[in-house]
């Protein structure tokens, strides 16, 4: 008894030094609520300084841990070292894409109309809390840690949905988000719970190995995948658990919206793909099943992941050809690159094993310039909606005369969006079609590329309503500090497409 | 006497489950649904439970901590959903989920 505690206080003692930037998030999730709560009429702009503060020290550590190998929190097995967390390139790829968009997305909050006359501490900390939780999401190897960080993500985002509480949008947004994503949760749980039974482990490590001896059959190993997918695709807002998308986004404050859509559904694919490595794992058990077949034991994850690809991109194009209001747009336009994206998971987790499959890279690249792109386009969504005070299609009309940079701005975004040269999406999409091709996953490269005809009619429509339409409102004065901050997000776009064989390069460097 | 064998564990849990999962389908009270999430947590509690105690390594209690947790976030989500169901219901005076439609094109 006496042995195991002095055992736990050691793990406890150890893991401490991995998980510094969590830490720093803490407290600075913890300092920013205090500053609201007891400095009387503190400042919108300082709590959003507090919190610039914070992010940059969390991301010198994250810097720091650059390179670093390790399970946190872990334990001694007879074969290695069990951890809670894991600590490696996959998962700091991914904790610096979340930083840096709650980075970007301050700025955002600073601008937004709605959120100028009213105290921002709560928010800011809401941001820090839901970017904890994906750090957690993107370094979990362990099913209970993925759920803790899932759910701390999910329920900091559900807050800060509902964050102005004078708006019925917002309100109602908040409140589909947060019976979605319970319900969503809840029929994960149950699976993980099944998947815990069939294998008496939480560890991914132990998973892999216990599927490899045992005796569940592939048709229960089905429906606890289907059921933990169901929580999965809730994460990365895919089919079929996209409902509540387009509503929260619609409802959300724009710069949450950013942050929604580009840190949530990275984070989403991050605890996906690390999950899908578990089955995938060690060339995979075989199953004896239907009519004496062998199935492997990543069964049906491939069909699975595919099937989804195809529905999000199918339903998200067709959803969003009919929106009038923006946001709801690119909603269902979101929707439609979670298919894009889980098009490379789906050969991921059809190839791990081989040779040459198994490669994130091009997840990794297309994430660096769906960064890029969704989050320029909300970010003039922001600055134009806070000055216009809607954000429908016909909002923008003549946008390319009233504020001709920000029509700019977004223009390049959508023809990224769209997969048009000479911008980063163009060479992500590629990858994407390409591997998809070479891994004998033609049909899905076709649909993705019927798909991208059909996306062409509603990011066009947003084009023709700012350069072709007239509109009788005056010049929008975006403000320097939003013209910056545009050209920041615009300008690595022509970067990624136009000299990409470095990032290519270094998007390598992220798989297992 | 009756011999309590894991298949009855989890039976139970599989009806927990199909009830929670039959209560949001069928009710659009907004309570009510949440409700019906609680049944499902409490399914894949009573498994994780279970499981620990009939297959897991003997010595480990993954499933029986699984489950505090589960609690716990359960209770957490309980309490952020109502209070924005509180807030939304001073707007509208409405608990019901089909009400709340204004988001739609």
């Amino acid at each position: 008894m006496q042995n195991s505690i002095e055992t736990a206080r050691r793990i406890v003692a150890e893991g401490m030094s991995g998980i510094i930037p969590e830490i720093l998030l803490c407290a600075l999730v913890c300092v920013l609520l205090l500053a609201d709560l007891f400095i009387r009429g503190i400042k919108p702009r300082t709590t959003a300084w507090i919190a610039v503060l914070g992010f940059v020290a969390c991301g010198a550590a994250l810097i720091a841990r650059n390179g670093v190998h390790a399970e946190v929190f872990g334990w001694q097995q007879a074969d290695g070292m069990r951890g809670m967390l894991l600590n490696d390139q996959f998962a700091w790829f991914f904790q610096v894409f979340v930083l840096a968009t709650a980075l970007v997305c301050i700025p955002m909050a600073m601008d937004h109309a709605a959120f100028r006359a009213r105290r921002m501490g709560e928010f800011y900390a809401l941001l820090a809390a839901a970017t904890l939780g994906m750090f957690l999401m993107a370094s979990a190897t362990n099913l209970l840690m993925a759920y803790l960080g899932i759910e701390f993500a999910s329920m900091a985002s559900y807050l800060a949905t509902a964050y102005d509480k004078r708006d019925r949008a917002g309100s109602e947004g908040g409140l589909k988000y947060v019976i979605y994503g319970s319900v969503a949760s809840g029929i994960m749980i149950y699976g993980l719970s099944l998947i815990y039974g069939m294998t008496g482990s939480l560890h991914y490590t132990d998973i892999a190995q216990a599927l490899h001896v045992s005796a569940a059959t592939e048709g229960q190993l089905l429906i606890a995948a289907i059921l933990i997918f169901g929580g999965f695709a809730y994460k990365m807002a895919a089919v079929p658990m996209h409902f509540w998308c387009p509503d929260v986004y619609e409802g959300a404050p724009t710069p949450f919206t950013a942050y929604l859509s580009v840190a949530s559904k990275a984070a989403g694919f991050a605890v996906f793909v690390r999950f899908l490595a578990a089955f995938t794992a060690h060339g995979g058990p075989t199953f004896t099943g239907f009519g004496g077949m062998e199935f492997e034991a990543s069964f049906g994850w491939p069909v699975i992941v595919a099937a989804a690809a195809a529905l999000s991109m199918t339903v998200g194009n067709l959803g969003a050809l009919w929106q009038t209001n923006v946001k709801r747009m690119l909603a269902y336009s979101s929707i439609a690159q979670a298919g894009y994206l889980l098009m490379a998971v789906a050969v991921y987790a059809a190839g791990h094993d081989k040779p040459n499959g198994g490669d994130l890279a091009p997840l990794v690249f297309y994430f660096i310039a769906y960064f890029f792109m969704n989050l320029g386009a909300f970010h003039v969504i922001s600055v134009v909606g806070s000055r216009t005070g809607a954000v429908t299609v016909s909002d923008f009309a003549g946008l390319g005369r009233r504020a001709p940079w920000m029509a700019f701005g977004l223009g390049v975004c959508m023809l990224s969006l769209l997969g048009m040269p000479p911008t980063g999406g163009f060479v992500g999409k590629m990858q994407l079609l390409q591997t998809a091709v070479e891994n004998n996953l033609v049909w899905l490269a076709v649909l993705a590329g019927i798909n991208t005809a059909i996306s062409a009619f509603y990011y066009f429509k947003l084009l023709k309503s700012m350069y072709l339409e007239k509109s009788a409102g005056g010049v929008i004065q975006s403000g320097s500090a939003n013209l910056a901050v545009l050209a920041l997000l615009v300008a690595p776009l022509f970067v990624l497409g136009l000299a990409f064989s470095p990032i290519a390069e270094f998007s390598r460097g992220f798989g297992f | 006497m009756l011999d309590v064998s894991l298949k009855h564990y989890l039976l139970v849990a599989a009806l927990m489950f199909a009830a929670g999962v039959g209560v949001i389908i069928s009710r659009r009270n907004a309570i009510a649904v949440l409700c019906g999430v609680e049944l499902i947590l409490n399914a894949a509690a009573l498994n994780f439970v279970a499981f620990n105690r009939y297959s897991a390594p003997s010595g480990r209690l993954d499933g029986q901590v699984f489950t505090i947790f589960i609690i716990i976030l359960a209770a957490a989500e309980a309490a952020i959903a109502l209070a924005i169901l509180l807030n939304l219901f001073q707007q509208t005076n409405t608990v019901d989920v089909d009400e709340a439609d204004t988001l739609r094109e």
